[in-house]
């Protein structure tokens, strides 16, 4: 005798209740009409901001796309069709050996940028949702940084990276850490680093923001609870803080990882990209290729392929917050 | 309404004579308007590619004149030779207005040809005993002498910059050699360019590393840094140095054997816009190549205007550094490539160049690899 196997709910799922909506087919005739008056309604309201949509998005994808396929030097962006339709910059792309090495670094800058500004922001987060004096003055300090634009901080770190007159070189020199200077910014070596650093600076708050408004919302009494049965302050953290903040900690990292993977306004100010390509993501790529060697069809393609990855990256990332959501 | 957007705008001097210019030109042809505004420097070159992609361009174009070429080579400038062949400018013209040159028609008019400048703090030199160096090892054994405690004996771009092209081809130029010739063939594994190299390496050896032209400029005007190299125009910066070190600061012949000359900037016509429009533009152009506003182009910007004769006694009583200026531009041999299918390609041997010269102030690699390198880099990229 077989029996059915039991499934076991998923969290978060609804619990069956034996009946399921009516299909479309099986509505009353009265009500098949009122369904489709008030979908054309809701079609209707939402046309504007459906149209918007298409015009910001959609064109502008459209040409790019249309662009990463035409052939030729580009110097007319509203005359495509006098190209003829190629995959040769898709070929160029591709074949390009530089092309992985920019994927690689866009990769090194991103877990460069997202692994110690999760650390730093989850800290904080915990810290500030304690009860201490002068929480009130430090919690808005805390999030300063996300309100200053990026190419002004970018400004600010090339003068503390300064190799001969910087405060980062003084004060390791202070302390002991260096015996002369470093060029931080012209050395391969550590150039880097120093783009990294100055975006952590600016995507930490973020994460403050998000995890700190969802610690917030787990109940004093879960901590009691756990402080009575004797659970350490680590325990409770794996225990309870944990859980609460998993799903907003998976969506925050997923957004500011493809926001960080597409960054481009704090490399090319302090480094360009260089030295010697040391620098050079993807978006400092696409950028060079459009703006310094002319080449509009190879960095739409670049671009495209830019969005691709991203695509992938969200995928992953979309499958995992699911798991989390059940 | 002839549209004229210009990084010179708001550019001091330049601002100057730009806005006389345009007031002559309203006040002869009154029925047409001239509106001059301001775009960063930084962001020019950017800014006119995405306007003239999109078929948006404006009736006056000004360009840095190392990327006139790429514009031209686009189709994007309008062929200039038959309006030119009407004027004097064929005869009177620097040399240098050869870049403007694609295909044997010229594409745009010159309008400042440069030869580079020793520009120098006397009291610097003067602290370790040294003259006003003559030849580029003086300098360097010079600028060896002065740096310490803060202060830099020679100053240049040593952050990647597209400046590094120019800094790094003045010296190999200067030492007579080049990058490549005109009929297209790269030199840079030469052995006198390998020398050229080799001085630029030593020179910014004696620079404060990591620094772009403007930090570069801030340092030798407050007497943190002896000596650079650089055009005409930046003897007006000199006017911003701190009383104290403003008496100091000089001007000399560059101390290379053959003068390394740049091009700063060119005025253009679009392609493809209304033949009214074109025809107004062009007058304005022409007006700006007469022999009277090139006299006041020398004496308002105190840079030599390219045409010949245009350094008046006036100008030179006023700013005695012209007759200098205007001897360095008659001489100079340009450090851009010559040959067109480089210059086309100007943005992708430039980026090429500044690598290398990255590799050549951040590394210990020798300057011979580094040349032979830079040699298959320039090599591959024009044939890709």
């Amino acid at each position: 005798m077989t029996t059915e196997p039991q499934r076991t709910p998923r969290r978060g799922a609804a619990e069956p209740t034996g009946q399921r909506p009516p299909t479309a087919s099986e509505r009353p005739p009265g009500l098949r009409r009122e369904h489709r008056r008030r979908s054309a309604f809701a079609y209707l309201t939402l046309s504007p901001t459906l149209a918007i949509v298409g015009l910001l998005m959609a064109y502008p994808l459209y040409v790019a796309i249309d662009l990463s396929l035409r052939g030729g030097q580009i110097a007319d962006l509203l005359n495509l069709e006098r190209n003829p339709l190629t995959l040769d910059n898709y070929g160029d792309v591709l074949g390009d050996p530089g092309l992985a090495g920019d994927i690689v670094r866009s990769i090194v800058y991103t877990l460069g940028v997202v692994i110690p500004a999760f650390a730093i922001g989850l800290g904080l987060a915990v810290l500030l949702n304690k009860a201490f004096p002068g929480r009130r003055i430090i919690r808005p300090l805390v999030l300063l940084p996300w309100a200053v634009p990026g190419v002004v901080v970018s400004a600010a770190f090339a003068w503390m990276f300064d190799a001969s007159y910087g405060v980062v070189n003084y004060l390791l020199r202070t302390v002991g850490a260096i015996d002369s200077n470093v060029a931080w910014l012209v050395d391969s070596n550590t150039a880097m680093f120093a783009v990294i650093l100055p975006t952590v600076w600016k995507y930490y708050p973020f994460f403050v923001l998000v995890l700190l408004a969802q610690l917030q919302s787990v109940p004093n009494e879960l901590y009691e609870a756990a402080r009575v049965d004797g659970a350490s302050p680590l325990r409770q953290f794996t225990h309870v803080t944990w859980p609460a903040i998993r799903t907003a900690a998976s969506l925050a990292i997923v957004i500011t990882g493809i926001g960080v993977f597409r960054e481009f306004d704090f490399i090319f100010p302090l480094t360009g990209g260089g030295p010697n390509e040391a620098t050079q993501t993807l978006a400092i790529r696409i950028y060079n290729e459009a703006f310094q060697f002319f080449e509009m069809g190879t960095a739409a393609a670049l671009g495209i392929v830019t969005m691709a990855i991203c695509g992938v990256l969200l995928k992953a990332a979309g499958r995992a917050v699911r798991r989390e959501f059940g | 309404m002839l549209e004229f957007p210009s990084w010179q705008a708001d550019e001091g001097t330049f601002s100057l004579w730009w806005r006389e210019l345009i007031t002559e030109f309203e006040r002869i042809h009154p029925e047409v308007r001239v509106d001059l505004y301001a775009l960063p420097f930084d962001s020019y070159v950017d800014q006119l590619t995405i306007r003239f992609a999109a078929n948006d361009r404006p009736e006056i174009v000004h360009l840095p004149a190392r990327n006139a070429a790429e514009f031209a080579g686009r189709g994007w400038l309008a062929p200039l030779e038959d309006r030119l062949r009407s004027t004097d400018i064929p005869r009177t013209w620097t040399p240098l207005q050869e870049v403007m040159a694609l295909d044997g028609e010229d594409y745009g008019v010159l309008l400042l040809g440069y030869g580079y400048t020793l520009y120098y703090n006397q009291r610097l030199l003067e602290s370790v005993g040294a003259e006003v160096p003559a030849t580029a090892e003086e300098m360097i054994a010079a600028a060896e002498a002065i740096t310490g405690d803060g202060i830099y004996g020679f100053g240049a771009t040593t952050a990647p910059n597209p400046d590094n092209y120019t800094e790094l081809a003045a010296f190999v130029v200067g030492s007579g050699a080049a990058l490549s010739t005109d009929d297209g063939a790269f030199t840079a594994d030469s052995d006198a360019a390998v020398a050229g190299l080799d001085l630029y390496r030593r020179a910014l050896a004696q620079a404060p590393q990591g620094i772009q032209s403007q930090q570069r400029n801030e340092l030798f005007l407050t007497g943190k840094i002896a000596m650079l190299l650089d055009g005409p125009f930046f003897l007006n910066e000199l006017d911003n140095a701190t009383d104290a070190v403003r008496p100091g600061l000089k001007v000399a012949r560059a101390p290379f054997p053959r003068v390394p000359g740049g091009v700063s900037n060119s005025i253009h016509m679009p392609a493809g816009i209304d033949p009214r429009k074109a025809e107004a533009a062009w007058n304005f152009i022409a007006l700006a190549a007469t022999p009277e506003w090139q006299r006041r182009y020398t004496e308002l910007t105190t840079n030599p205007a390219p045409r010949a004769d245009s350094v008046t006694a006036r100008a030179v009583a006023e700013t005695p550094q012209l007759e200098l200026f205007q001897r360095l531009a008659d001489e100079a041999v340009s450090v851009f490539p010559g040959h067109q299918a480089h210059r086309e390609r100007f943005g992708r041997i430039s980026d090429i160049v500044s690598a290398a010269a990255t590799s050549l102030i951040t590394t210990d690699e020798s300057t011979a690899s580094i040349a032979a390198r830079l040699q298959d880099e320039l090599k591959q990229a024009m044939e890709s």
